[in-house]
């Protein structure tokens, strides 16, 4: 608890409240006083949002993009480790699948949105493919980092003890990679919302990349802002929850 | 010790070769004999790079050779064998675990029960004096304690054979005085048959029956010096007479290999 509390405590400190309090006072005044269409004023922003969401309108997207989200996760986390495990392991497979890890980990992944549209249609099987697309390689390469870094002294002492192969994997090299797993989880999580919006925003009619299109189209300047919003504290919301996590497992394992 | 049964452990004209990078072999042991009979302690003494670490290691089974024979309680070597455990240099604790699972670890990979091998490793942690710190994490304790909690978790799977990799060369000169009386006050009342490797002479003198000085390039055996001083040894040992000529006479000899190294060193 005292670690949710610190962890909270970062937010409000005085420097980031005064800066938050700097940029809504001069969004507010820059919306109000130039006859700009393109920037409402912050209040008009939050006026909306307090009315779309109680009017549910958020609500079916963001459980509807929820879910997208997290299938696409748990399928980016349960291959991309397994793969990233096996490249870690295995030499071959290193040399395999490597190059493919790499690639895709700084490759472009929005240029393949079309093709999964083509693949799969304009459904949810979209968005799932372009949470997977940006999330999973990233996912595979700190799995393999994290099984590959192991200390070599706790890997002989563990075959001086008898322990094979697997029971090496199972008792040394994945928890003494927790850390490096744990990176990973926290980074696919961040590309993995990237590329759920990015996904919603291209297929147009689901989710909250969907609202975000739907207002943008018709000029809703203060509707746009408030999805906005509402996206940027999604995504901070799961990162800081994923790092807190992290810690948790982390410092209850090692005082 | 019973003169007929085999020794404990027969290094017999062992030779390794390592292979460099740009592919050249290079030996680096060179035909080594060695005998600890059973119950005995010898140690291992030589300059960095005479490959005593090496040899412990293939005594462990846990890297092979190329050339000659060894064998342990009189079986031939051809992997880890619970009849062995190693306390490492490192002391390579899992940082995650208690004080009293990484204590049970090998009996883990021996696949015993929870409940047995926590008796076992609660019955070590005493034995070594750390009974108060199972539910720490080796995090929180001394370089000593991390170190007597590697001793426990070997002895725990019982061994016939101790094997020690310079296992107090990472802790302070105080404390190790003290550990080396403590690992000779648990050996004395087991039938352990202990190779120890360490580069401190009076460690080496201090604690075993016979000192095996190592030469390097390649790794080879000089001498064996019998250790005739009186057990059980405690501090007054150290102000022994005996002790301080065994010591100069170690030195001596380890001396004249560096020399030697000195002097046959590619300039």
């Amino acid at each position: 608890m005292s670690g949710l509390l610190r962890q909270a405590g970062q937010w409000l400190n005085p420097p980031f409240l005064i800066s938050l309090a700097m940029l809504a006072i001069v969004w507010e005044f820059a919306g109000r006083s130039a006859d700009i269409l393109t920037l409402p004023p912050l209040s008009a922003v939050l006026a909306a949002f307090v009315r779309l969401w109680s009017s549910g309108v958020l609500t079916a997207p963001l459980l509807d993009s929820t879910i997208a989200l997290l299938t696409g996760l748990a399928i980016s986390l349960f291959v991309g480790s397994a793969v990233g495990i096996a490249i870690g392991l295995s030499r071959v497979a290193d040399v395999a699948l490597g190059p493919f890890i790499k690639a895709g980990l700084s490759a472009p992944m929005i240029a393949f949105v079309p093709v999964f549209m083509m693949i799969f249609g304009i459904g949810s099987e979209t968005r799932i493919a372009t949470v997977i697309a940006f999330s999973i390689f990233v996912v595979a390469t700190n799995a393999a980092t994290a099984v590959r870094s192991t200390d070599p002294a706790l890997l002989e002492m563990a075959r001086s003890f008898g322990a094979g192969r697997w029971r090496i994997l199972g008792e040394i090299r994945l928890p003494a990679g927790a850390p490096y797993f744990l990176a990973g989880l926290r980074l696919g999580v961040a590309r993995g919302i990237k590329g759920l919006i990015n996904g919603e925003v291209l297929i147009a009619i689901m989710g909250m990349g969907g609202l975000v299109k739907k207002y943008g189209t018709v000029f809703s300047m203060d509707q746009l802002y408030a999805v906005i919003l509402l996206i940027v504290l999604y995504a901070a919301i799961w990162v800081g929850a994923v790092t807190l996590l992290g810690r948790l497992v982390l410092t209850e394992r090692r005082k | 010790m019973n003169a007929n049964a085999t020794p404990a452990i027969a290094v017999q004209d062992v030779s390794k070769f390592f292979v460099s990078a740009d592919g050249r072999r290079t030996r680096a042991l060179d035909k080594v004999n060695l005998a600890v009979e059973r119950g005995e302690f010898v140690s291992i003494i030589g300059p960095s790079g005479c490959g005593k670490t090496t040899m412990l290691k293939m005594v462990g089974g846990i890297l092979d050779w190329d050339e000659g024979s060894i064998s342990v309680m009189g079986a031939p070597v051809s992997g880890p064998g619970p009849e062995r455990a190693t306390v490492f240099q490192s002391f390579a604790l899992l940082p995650w675990m208690t004080v009293l699972d990484n204590a049970a670890f090998g009996l883990k990979m021996r696949g015993e029960t929870k409940a047995a091998r926590h008796a076992k490793a609660r019955n070590l942690l005493e034995t070594v004096g750390l009974a108060d710190f199972a539910n720490a994490y080796p995090g929180e304790l001394s370089g000593g304690m991390q170190q007597r909690v590697g001793l426990a978790r070997a002895l725990a799977v019982s061994p016939n054979v101790l094997l020690m990799d310079e296992p107090f060369s990472a802790i302070d000169a105080q404390t190790r005085l003290i550990l080396q009386t403590e690992l000779l006050d648990v050996w004395s009342q087991t039938d352990l048959s202990v190779l120890f490797i360490t580069h401190a002479m009076d460690e080496a003198v201090f604690l075993s029956d016979r000192v095996v000085i190592m030469g390097a390039r390649p790794g080879h055996v000089t001498d064996v010096i019998d250790i005739d001083l009186p057990r059980p040894r405690t501090e007054e040992t150290r102000r022994d007479p005996r002790f301080v000529e065994l010591t100069a006479r170690v030195w001596d000899r380890l001396r004249g290999l560096m020399t030697d190294e000195r002097a046959g060193a590619p300039s």
